[in-house]
């Protein structure tokens, strides 16, 4: 199974007006193409309440305490989850869309420096990750 | 809240009915709570509405139905809709149970099954006709985690198996995607799939020109209508997958969908997805680059 870093490809979502919710699972730093993907949601969207951001164990579970994320996940990464940050709480102030990432309560120490924004408002939850657990 | 303290108590009644015929005759007919709950039952004649309410109030605790199995012969059938509403056969032996406790598929209680699960490790799965007895499940979970010959065809036998299923759930290692399809396209009125395969679910190459390509004369004329959840959990590009959905002659109206990816190529199969179900799409799942996928495809017991 070839396992590659997504390029510029992403997921349009103009057309699906009628969407309540979408989530992300991510088991790479590259998060590239949930910016693309976000940055198509427009005021069509009225329906669109949350937008969740689950950050898997096996990312997460690498940034032990005493660890320099920044180096851990790459400058670019880096960068690109700072901007998904300010991306989401701008969706929420823009219109009204939750957002929410949930990380492991292992690693829940680690996330105000992948997510500083967010974590800054309080809008960051905590869980068990299951892993799969939306297909079981 | 009365009508339930009152259920309550009724099914306390009966549990002391039970245990009381279990026990024996008495020396001296008492007047006791318990001997009154046993005269009770013994005379009952509910009106059926009261007691399919009670047994329906029950239906979570299996000792309790079984209990009411116990009861009368009145009670059984509407005990059994609960008992054998969810079969599970995660095992080759769990299977060979049922088949030597319930030979005849006709009085079985499997026509009580609304969920069926199953496990198809053996390839003669569908050998002695049990599962002509499963014809009103709605929920149907099929795992074939399994390499079978290129010749097998281990989903054939849960074709057409229930006019009346809404939501399959199909597992496999490695099958041609035509015979998932097949076994998709045999349930009318299809609401929710989930397809999860460990390999390429067919030996087509991605770019439609693969040997498992269905032909267009192949395609069904009416397929279901898919209004429910899709699922894709595919270890292959899911293009060859979705392209056979996006060309179906009435479409796909998903209100959820559910995907992974990891090719890139992926992401636009997504979008396609995505736009096709636009008008009726609320919920949107994506997941990239699951590792671990072996791990998650073992069979749950």
């Amino acid at each position: 199974v070839f396992l590659g870093e997504p390029g510029s490809a992403s997921v349009d979502l103009s057309k699906a007006t009628k969407l309540k919710d979408v989530l992300f699972q991510l088991n790479s730093w590259s998060v590239r193409w949930v910016i693309t993907a976000l940055q198509t949601i427009s005021p069509k969207h009225r329906d669109l309440q949350q937008i969740t951001i689950w950050l898997s164990h096996y990312l997460t579970g690498t940034l032990g305490v005493g660890t320099n994320i920044r180096r851990a996940i790459g400058e670019v990464n880096f960068r690109q989850l700072l901007d998904l940050d300010r991306l989401l709480v701008q969706l929420w102030e823009s219109y009204s869309i939750r957002p929410k990432a949930v990380v492991s309560t292992i690693e829940a120490v680690r996330v105000e420096y992948l997510l500083p924004e967010m974590t800054k408002r309080g809008i960051v939850d905590f869980a068990e990750f299951q892993y799969g657990s939306q297909w079981v | 809240m009365v009508q339930s303290i009152s259920l309550t108590i009724l099914h306390q009644d009966i549990r002391r009915s039970v245990q009381t015929e279990r026990s024996g005759p008495r020396s001296a007919p008492e007047r006791t709570p318990q001997r009154l709950a046993e005269t009770t039952m013994s005379n009952l004649h509910l009106p059926v509405e009261t007691l399919y309410h009670i047994v329906d109030h029950l239906h979570d605790t299996k000792d309790a139905l079984r209990n009411c199995c116990l009861v009368s012969k009145s009670w059984v059938p509407r005990t059994r809709n609960h008992l054998f509403a969810d079969i599970r056969f995660p095992t080759v032996n769990r299977l060979q149970s049922w088949k030597e406790l319930f030979p005849d598929p006709s009085t079985s209680p499997a026509r009580y099954a609304k969920t069926l699960s199953i496990d198809c490790a053996a390839t003669d799965v569908g050998a002695g006709g049990w599962i002509s007895g499963f014809s009103r499940v709605v929920h149907l979970e099929v795992t074939a985690h399994f390499h079978f010959d290129e010749s097998a065809t281990p989903l054939v036998p849960f074709h057409e198996l229930s006019p009346i299923v809404k939501s399959l759930r199909v597992i496999v290692l490695a099958l041609p995607s035509s015979q998932i399809f097949s076994l998709i396209f045999s349930f009318p009125l299809l609401e929710d799939v989930t397809v999860i395969a460990s390999y390429e679910t067919s030996a087509d190459n991605g770019d439609g020109s693969g040997k498992d390509e269905i032909p267009t004369t192949t395609q069904p004329s009416s397929s279901p209508k898919f209004t429910g959840s899709l699922g894709l959990f595919l270890g292959g590009r899911m293009k060859p997958f979705a392209r056979r959905l996006l060309s179906l002659p009435r479409g796909i109206h998903f209100q959820k969908l559910t995907l992974m990816w990891h090719h890139e190529e992926d992401l636009s199969t997504t979008t396609a997805l995505v736009e096709e179900c636009s008008y009726t799409l609320k919920s949107l799942d994506i997941t990239w680059n699951l590792g671990k996928l072996i791990q998650y495809l073992r069979p749950r017991r």
